[in-house]
């Protein structure tokens, strides 16, 4: 089994602390909202723990029958599918906040239109509120 | 009955006043969507007495054309007529498009250059366009066996229960070929008849080479996107 020297876990723990006090700078300038930071530092907190757990977790000792390349390879999927499912978490996020800014966009302009028709007193047949 | 021209407009300062001023001499109601233009072409509509829904932020002409949808819904107009912004699409063909949907034979016509009977030969398309076409329609054959041959024909006619369909509902990238394709999976009727369109006289086609080459998969995404989702009829 590949276990973790004491030089490794504090490079790796050291590296994870830099990346959750990133996540939480990113939160506090407003760049990143409350929910998509939550999720990252769970994720970020789980990757700490393993690095603290790594040779008690079940999981891990199965990979005790693995070389260290095929090691490597278990260890690549799993963090893709993890930091994709993340990534595809946020975009979510993102394609909500689109259609919400294209429907305010598109009211926005209906408004204004309504606004300069009455300004200039022209009409350009009746307006049906919306859900009418 | 109230027909309303739609003309979505990016940057179109030098097309639309020649297209404003014969939509005013035929008597059409029309509205500009200014799709965040960078130039004066809201200004241009204001000048020509016709109304401007101007949007803050490009939202390409997916929600440029949706936005005159929800403005003809909210006016109680019967007919929307989509006329790009560039000036391609002459007013004359208006009744030609507009007679399916006044004998109720269709809910949304589109104004074709390629109906096999009578192609606009005049008209030239360049190459990565046309092959775009011939790709879309073919998808479009192959999903619902139907035939529409200018499937990237921005001139079309849609009865108020088709808009008032598209209003709520309509694609945002490449949004004629998939239009066609929700519409038809909705159960609306679709028809195409021959009109002739004119080429741009001025500015920039938003169909890039670029465009083109990832057309294939969007066509192919969106596609697959909307039969996937398989929207109920939501006829009003």
């Amino acid at each position: 089994m590949t276990s973790f020297s004491v030089t490794v876990r504090f490079t790796c723990v050291v590296v994870l602390g830099c990346l959750i006090a990133y996540t939480l700078f990113l939160m506090r300038s407003n760049k990143l909202s409350a929910h998509v930071t939550v999720r990252w530092i769970l994720a970020e907190g789980a990757a700490v723990l393993i690095v603290f757990l790594w040779g008690m977790l079940p999981f891990i000792g199965y990979t005790s029958s693995l070389s260290d390349r095929e090691l490597l390879v278990v260890l690549a999927v799993i963090f893709f599918c993890f930091i994709a499912y993340l990534i595809l978490d946020s975009l979510v996020h993102i394609s909500t906040h689109t259609r919400q800014i294209k429907v305010l966009t598109q009211e926005l302009a209906l408004l204004r239109e309504s606004v300069e028709t009455q300004s200039h007193g022209q009409s350009h047949g009746p307006l049906i509120e919306k859900g009418e | 009955m109230r027909v309303l021209v739609i003309i979505p407009a990016h940057n179109e300062e030098q097309n639309l006043p020649t297209l404003l001023k014969e939509i005013k001499t035929e008597g059409y109601d029309a509205v500009v969507v200014d799709d965040a233009s960078t130039d004066g072409s809201a200004d241009v509509a204001r000048a020509a007495a016709i109304p401007v829904l101007s949007l803050s932020v490009n939202l390409g002409i997916g929600g440029g054309v949706q936005t005159g949808f929800l403005y003809a819904v909210r006016r109680g107009y019967d007919v929307a007529i989509q006329v790009d912004g560039d000036g391609q699409h002459s007013v004359e063909w208006v009744p030609a498009i507009l007679k399916p949907i006044l004998a109720g034979e269709a809910d949304c016509v589109v104004g074709s250059r390629y109906v096999p009977q009578r192609p606009d030969e005049e008209y030239r398309t360049p190459f990565v366009r046309r092959m775009g076409i011939y790709f879309s329609s073919g998808i479009l054959a192959l999903f619902t066996g139907l035939r529409i041959h200018d499937t990237t024909s921005g001139f079309r006619a849609l009865n108020r229960k088709a808009f008032t369909f598209f209003s709520t509902n309509y694609p945002v990238d490449h949004p004629e070929a998939e239009s066609l394709l929700l519409l038809h999976q909705s159960g609306f009727r679709i028809k195409e008849v021959p009109v002739k369109m004119r080429c741009r006289t001025a500015g920039q086609s938003l169909f890039t080479i670029t465009k083109a080459a990832l057309y294939p998969l969007r066509v192919i995404i969106g596609f697959s996107g909307l039969v996937f989702k398989n929207p109920t009829r939501k006829k009003t």
